[in-house]
């Protein structure tokens, strides 16, 4: 599964749940009007001295946002960054939109807050930043990259047990099942 | 139809294109995993399929457009979306991911057209197949309620006590009472107590990602090792047969096939007996043809892939205030017939039924409720998971499709199979009397949520907008016509004296929302009993 085919939500009625079909996520990328990729996370093109760090360092930042500790952890802690970074790295177009997105997020945070760098903001700065790609138009790099890692980051994340226990989740499902299904749950 | 031979003493030789799964290896539901892969399919386990032209959407309906309230409306075209037929290709064919529901037909939906002018009649009554059901579910271990059924009639009681309604379906319940509607246990061919050296169900609600626990009585679980154990059955998995040859005399002579190394293979026997579900049976006797059958096997009435029903279909979420940790629970544990008569809604010809669905709608983990349930992202993500997980309530509605002229199964003229045999394309149309079927079903399901307690609704999704089929019937009727069915009463083709067809095929109608592979099944052993008798054939 990559971060992509993880849009698709998971149940047995699924046909076409897919927030965007691989068809819009290509135009987006083709037609996003940016060219010349500025990043990227192999090290492939020097931006900034160690590129791969600073990209890799600003995904999990990224990431951190969407998926912040608050008693349950972060996405970092449970290694979803480094999960999400290998399947951008494994997938051609995910590279392309990242490379994209990697522009669009040093022009914002240099507009808003004098810096182009993400990982140089601070938390409520990184947040205003992150709400600007989620509220971007529909269609353009920022929002599309925003929702698509987003969903898989969650993907990987609700995957972990480590992310259940804050649930009061006892899965998974098998061997042990439910037994007590029919009382009301008694929850931790 | 393999068990139902074999323990007569008649060799069967059974050939199934999907490979054979393990419970223990291949279902991922004690896996942290678990919830990222619906059915995890194997290499070859789907099969292909293409779409006709799809229907424009009848604006007057578009109160019932899918959506999710994370996602939005779902499909924004204006035209139906061609979504999936649910099927798996496979020992124990889509058995492997049903929901285990264990039901009989309606006989009042077995008369469609002397009663509405709408299908076409079965050829035979309901007491006719009655004894067949009470042998199929000794073998499946269904378990169902212990009052009597006031549409259908019983000589035997269930094999097993029925289930106790899970807590989040205990609500749904509650909820119908108040309207006045009454839901009681389902019938599920899933055990309640330990039977045939097979444990009881433990409540995981992962029916339809295969069950591991193996108390879910799929066709690998109960016939097919029982008809392997009776030594007259071999069985071969990953052999597509690619086509049915017919000889002089009306009669089948070999049937070609590739087995699972690749190699063509020709065999014949006494009787061929096609069982390959309501899309692949016509797409196969369809690619059949040959000097003998022009128009396709069996298809001297013309009907072959004719008269395709398929899945008229809503499910409804909606978050209830309470906490219910709703994942615990078999699927569709509790059931509402008070519609399932052809004439029981008002202005509308065919029935419907009502179930609780949530694990069939999927919210079955945290997985689920981080990408459909909970909003936006960050803290107030997390806050959202922590304030819903488990408070989601389904309820799924089914509903009868009548046969219309624009919903057919034919080849398609341009897409082949690695085997060169045309795949087959699905011709679908929802007519007005099914929207308004659908419309009922829709309203309904909303009542019943909101009376269960339950606030906002977050996801609906429906058929109206989206082909999404898991019961498909029709494309092979029975009928007592040879000029306007496929096959006679006991599946047998009209022409063809050693063919037969036995499969969701067969159905003249669809019925009001009875699952099918229970009748299915009665139907295979009653065709055996006659081929058994008939040896001639
Ligand atoms: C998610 C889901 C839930 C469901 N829940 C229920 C439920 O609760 N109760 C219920 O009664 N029904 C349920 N159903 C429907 C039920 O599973 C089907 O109606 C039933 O299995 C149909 O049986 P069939 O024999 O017609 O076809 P299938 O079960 O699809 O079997 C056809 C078999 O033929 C094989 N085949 C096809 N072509 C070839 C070929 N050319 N050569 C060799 N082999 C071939 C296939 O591989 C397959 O194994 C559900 C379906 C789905 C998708
Ligand atoms: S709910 Fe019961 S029948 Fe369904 S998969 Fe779990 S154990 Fe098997």
């Amino acid at each position: 599964m990559t971060v992509v085919s993880a849009i698709r939500t998971s149940s047995i009625y699924n046909g076409g749940r897919a927030i965007f079909s691989r068809r819009v996520f290509l135009r987006i990328v083709a037609g996003a009007g940016v060219c010349g990729l500025s990043l990227i996370l192999a090290g492939k093109t020097v931006l900034h001295n160690d590129p791969a760090a600073e990209n890799n360092q600003t995904i999990k930042d990224f990431l951190d946002i969407l998926i912040p500790e608050d008693g349950s952890p972060s996405a970092s802690q449970l290694g979803i960054d480094k999960i999400v970074i290998d399947e951008i790295n494994r997938n051609k177009d995910l590279l392309e939109l990242t490379g994209k997105f990697f522009v669009w997020l040093e022009a914002a945070s240099k507009k808003a807050f004098g810096t182009g760098r993400f990982s140089r903001l601070n938390d409520s700065q990184r947040q205003q930043i992150v709400a600007e790609a989620a509220e971007s138009a529909e269609g353009t790099v920022p929002r599309t990259f925003f929702y698509v890692i987003l969903r898989g980051a969650f993907y990987h994340y609700y995957a972990n047990p480590l992310s259940w226990k804050y649930l009061s989740y006892n899965g998974p499902p098998q061997p042990v099942g439910f037994p007590d299904q029919a009382e009301p749950p008694r929850l931790s | 139809m393999a068990w139902a031979l074999s323990s007569k003493k008649i060799k069967v030789l059974l050939l199934e294109s999907g490979p054979a799964y393990d419970p223990f290896k291949d279902y991922l539901l004690d896996k942290p995993q678990w919830e990222q892969t619906d059915f995890p399919y194997k290499a070859n386990s789907k099969g292909k399929y293409s779409f006709g032209q799809m229907q424009e959407l009848d604006k007057r309906f578009a109160d019932f457009e899918t959506f999710n309230h994370v996602l939005g409306k779902l499909f924004k075209t204006g035209i139906r979306a061609t979504g999936t037929y649910g099927h798996v290709k496979g020992v124990g064919g889509t058995t492997l991911m049903y929901s285990g529901e264990a039901h009989r037909m309606n006989p009042e939906a077995m008369k469609m057209k002397s009663r509405f002018q709408a299908a076409a009649d079965w050829p035979f009554d309901y007491k006719e197949l009655e004894p067949y059901y009470c042998i199929a579910e000794q073998i499946v271990g269904v378990a169902g309620p212990t009052a009597d059924d006031a549409k259908r009639y019983r000589s035997k009681p269930y094999p097993l006590p029925p289930h106790r309604p899970s807590y989040g379906s205990s609500k749904i319940q509650a909820g119908c009472r108040k309207l006045g509607m009454n839901f009681v246990s389902n019938s599920l061919g899933i055990l309640s107590a330990p039977y045939d050296g097979r444990p009881p169900c433990n409540y995981c609600g992962g029916c339809n990602r295969g069950c591991q626990r193996t108390d879910k009585g799929s066709v690998d679980r109960t016939f097919i090792p029982k008809a392997v154990a009776t030594g007259y059955c071999t069985l071969r998995a990953g052999c597509q047969v690619t086509g049915i040859e017919a000889g002089d005399n009306d009669r089948i002579k070999s049937v070609s096939y590739v087995d699972s190394k690749g190699n063509i293979q020709q065999v014949s026997g006494r009787i061929v007996v096609v069982s390959c579900g309501a899309i692949e049976t016509p797409r196969l006797l369809l690619a059949s043809s040959g000097r003998h059958a022009p128009d396709g096997l069996c298809n001297e009435s013309g009907m072959v892939g004719k008269n395709f029903m398929e899945t008229l279909y809503a499910i409804t979420s909606a978050l209830h205030d309470e906490r219910l940790a709703s994942y615990r629970a078999a699927s569709a544990d509790i059931i509402c017939w008070d519609y399932n008569n052809p004439d029981a809604i008002k202005d509308v010809i065919g029935g419907c039924r009502f179930s609780a669905a949530t694990a069939e709608a999927g919210f079955a983990g945290p997985l689920n409720y981080a990408l459909r349930v909970a909003k936006g992202w960050g803290k107030g993500h997390k806050e959202q998971m922590r304030q819903t997980f488990g408070n989601v309530i389904s309820v799924a509605a089914i509903g009868e499709f009548l046969p219309n002229t624009k919903s057919y199964i034919d080849l398609d003229p341009a897409a082949k199979d690695a085997s060169g045999i045309p795949i087959a394309r699905i011709n679908t149309y929802n007519t007005e009397m099914d929207l308004m079927r659908l419309r009922f079903m829709m309203e309904t399901s909303r009542q019943i949520l909101f009376s269960s307690g339950a606030g906002k609704i977050i996801e609906q999704i429906s058929t109206y907008d989206s082909f999404t089929s898991s019961h498909v019937f029709g494309t092979c009727r029975m009928g007592k016509d040879s000029r306007d069915s496929v096959l006679n009463a006991y599946c047998q083709s009209h022409r063809w004296k050693n063919l037969f067809v036995v499969d969701a095929s067969v159905f003249p109608s669809s019925g009001g929302g009875e699952s099918p592979s229970l009748t299915i099944e009665a139907l295979a052993i009653r065709t055996a009993g006659y081929i058994a008798e008939n040896k001639s054939t």
